[in-house]
């Protein structure tokens, strides 16, 4: 009687805990992080350079071998490698500029246009596939996802001609216009492709992607690439979120519930994963825990920061462009006031405005922000890391078991222009940082090279390696 | 006079100084500028410089020698802003004027403003706008500065040419001393 007593005790006090500090989605705006909060431990962090010499470096992936290789993505169409001694590799691994002798595979007139990123299969090291996403040229600036295996007799270089003979197009999706691509693709803990796609372009999402399930714009999508006949692109996950619910029926009009109703969405895009998402160029799962973080660029005055726990059924509606995460869309003034839809961000951070003919802001603010990876070391427990497009403010945000709520702190101001970031098999997130700013491009090999970066314990910064200017 | 010169070069084609330099020099004993009075003291203690020596050094270096540019702070973090030189990038005698009084020698000049107004449309004027009101950069034409250093002709190289934060970018890496002169006296003269 007394071992039943003491172990309901346990487990009633396991149940306080774990309902104390668990780590929620905010229910409401009050709950959403801003500027000015301290994530536990207050870590001291510093950038690294790893390696120098990068053209407009715009992507960042570990294939995660055992080769402790870094392979960099450059938007002109060519992915790089850093070896784990930190070389830059002349040749580099892929080159999509020459696979088509009519010229560049890869459209890249506009800044937000190129070769946006790698992901590489969780079995790579059996059968050499990874997969690129990347604006299309002969598609007019068509997101295509491309499978290319790698031949294992030449690991660090794949040919022209070993792309043509192996590539297989996964997806093709079609742009409306030259922004707000997205182009992240990374897989899940649960070995699908997570894609993310901006809701198409211009501003204000103009042909309202965001909220439309029959397109693939405005999304974070979830495909199955490992098909059991090559003839298949793609497969879509039975669990998707609208998966069962887009596909054809018979009509049955009575006998059947509104809630029935509710879940038939017919023609609905079975690939969506979540929605309502603006331009989600980078996002990243935690290793550790398998939750998903998804740093969805804003447009006037709110950069957001969604996060899903693991184990999330997706389906989960981010609000563009009803809502620009905890705000109005579009925000008037001080006072509008909207409707709030959809699950809110854990984290914040306005532009120099808050809303038109607010005073500027002074501190803690940018214009666009670039998800890194989570990091699970230097004093950071699943703490995301993000930067700025603009102002070269790195952020970190994270549960605080001790506050009971996300907390978003700005750990350093730096001069880079941050493009990208990703966790690397020793659990380190990397950066990259070009100067390719929209008013200053002048095409992806004639801008100033970038560079790639370790975010580092600021005491364990080795002997003579350069570190990022910056201020704290 | 010190002669100094440094040597090296980094992988991404973009260099450290190799020519030689030669100290700046002044007239008198006068501070016309806060660089000269402030980062300078010890070559403005001296009265040993002239004008006349400078300008006979220059014209016995033929240019190909510079003046060592003065002690340039990161508006980031008021550090140490390093000075390179671009390939091919040659020290013009706005350059080294500016060097010498810390003052932009193409505010006055009509057709280095023509120059300085193609650069910034090409470079600037997206984020600044074509007068100079601001957008996603600051205004530059009003009275409030984002980097107060930007009143002095000093402190507005240096925001160009080291960058300030993110997007602001250092445009050293971009154009020439000469060029950076050249939109800054543009800017200048946005502000009516």
């Amino acid at each position: 009687m007394r071992v039943i007593t003491a172990v309901a005790t346990v487990a009633a006090l396991s149940f306080a805990v774990s309902t104390a500090f668990a780590q929620t989605v905010p229910k409401s705006k009050d709950e959403v992080a801003y500027p000015g909060g301290h994530l536990p431990g207050n870590p001291k962090l510093a950038l690294v350079k790893i390696a120098d010499g990068l053209h407009d470096p715009v992507g960042v992936a570990s294939a995660f071998d055992g080769t402790g290789r870094i392979f960099v993505v450059e938007r002109v169409g060519r992915i790089r490698i850093v070896t784990k001694e930190g070389k830059l590799l002349d040749q580099p691994f892929l080159d999509l500029t020459k696979i088509n002798p009519l010229g560049n595979e890869v459209m890249t007139a506009f800044v937000e246009q190129g070769l946006w990123s790698v992901a590489f299969d969780p079995d790579f090291k059996k059968n050499g596939y990874f997969y690129v996403h990347y604006s299309s040229l002969p598609f007019n600036g068509a997101g295509i996802i491309l499978r290319v295996t790698v031949d294992p007799k030449s690991p660090d270089v794949v040919s022209a001609e070993q792309v043509v003979k192996t590539g297989k197009v996964v997806m093709n999706i079609a742009q409306p216009y030259y922004n707000h691509d997205g182009g992240m693709i990374q897989f899940g803990p649960d070995g699908y492709l997570y894609v993310s796609r901006g809701d198409g372009g211009w501003e204000g999402d103009p042909l309202n992607a965001g909220q439309d399930i029959h397109v693939l714009w405005g999304k974070i999508l979830r495909i199955n690439v490992h098909v059991p006949d090559d003839s298949i692109p793609y497969l879509v996950p039975n669990d998707n979120p609208f998966a069962e619910a887009a596909s054809n029926r018979l009509m049955f009009l009575f006998g059947v519930t509104e809630e029935q109703f509710s879940h038939i969405k017919i023609g609905a895009k079975p690939e969506i994963w979540a929605y309502g998402v603006r331009n989600p160029y980078q996002f990243h799962f935690d290793k550790k825990t398998g939750d998903l973080f998804i740093a969805d660029v804003g447009q006037n005055h709110w950069e957001n920061v969604f996060w899903q726990p693991h184990g999330s059924k997706g389906g989960e509606n981010y609000g563009w462009a009803i809502n620009a995460g905890a705000h109005c869309f579009p925000t008037i003034n001080a006072n509008t006031t909207c409707p709030q839809v959809g699950v809110l961000p854990i984290a914040n951070y306005p532009h120099e405005t808050k809303y038109p003919g607010a005073p500027k802001e002074t501190s803690g603010f940018g214009c666009a922000v670039i998800g890194l990876g989570v990091a699970n070391y230097a004093g950071l427990d699943g703490a995301y890391l993000a930067g700025d497009w603009c102002t070269g403010r790195l952020w970190g945000m994270g549960w605080d078991k001790g506050g009971n709520k996300w907390q978003l702190q700005e750990l350093m101001q730096t001069q880079l222009q941050f493009t990208s970031g990703n966790v690397l098999e020793d659990g380190t997130v990397v950066a990259t940082n070009c100067y390719c700013f929209y008013t200053a491009d002048q095409g992806p090999l004639a801008n100033p090279v970038g560079a790639l970066w370790r975010v580092t314990e600021a005491d364990k910064v080795p002997a003579g390696a350069e570190v990022a200017k910056a201020v704290k | 006079m010190r002669l100094r010169g440094r040597a090296g070069a980094t992988a991404v084609g973009y260099r450290p100084y190799d020519v030689t330099f030669v100290g700046a020099v002044r007239t008198n004993m006068k501070c016309s500028n806060i660089f000269d009075c402030a980062l300078r003291p010890a070559i403005v203690r001296s009265d040993f410089y002239s004008l006349s020596i400078m300008t006979a050094i220059v014209i016995a270096l033929g240019l190909a020698g510079a003046a060592e540019p003065p002690s340039f702070t990161s508006p980031l973090d008021n550090g140490p802003l390093e000075i390179k030189l671009l390939p091919g990038e040659k020290i013009t005698e706005g350059v080294l004027k500016f060097y010498e009084t810390g003052e932009d020698p193409y505010k006055v000049d009509s057709e280095a403003l023509a120059v300085g107004r193609d650069l910034y449309e090409a470079y600037c004027q997206a984020c600044h706008l074509p007068d100079g009101s601001g957008r996603i950069g600051p205004s530059l034409i009003s009275d409030a500065h984002h980097y107060p250093r930007f009143v002095s002709d000093k402190g507005m190289f240096e925001i160009i040419y080291g960058g300030a934060t993110g997007a602001m970018q250092p445009f050293g890496r971009r154009l020439t001393q000469d060029q950076i002169l050249h939109v800054m006296a543009y800017v200048r003269s946005l502000r009516k």
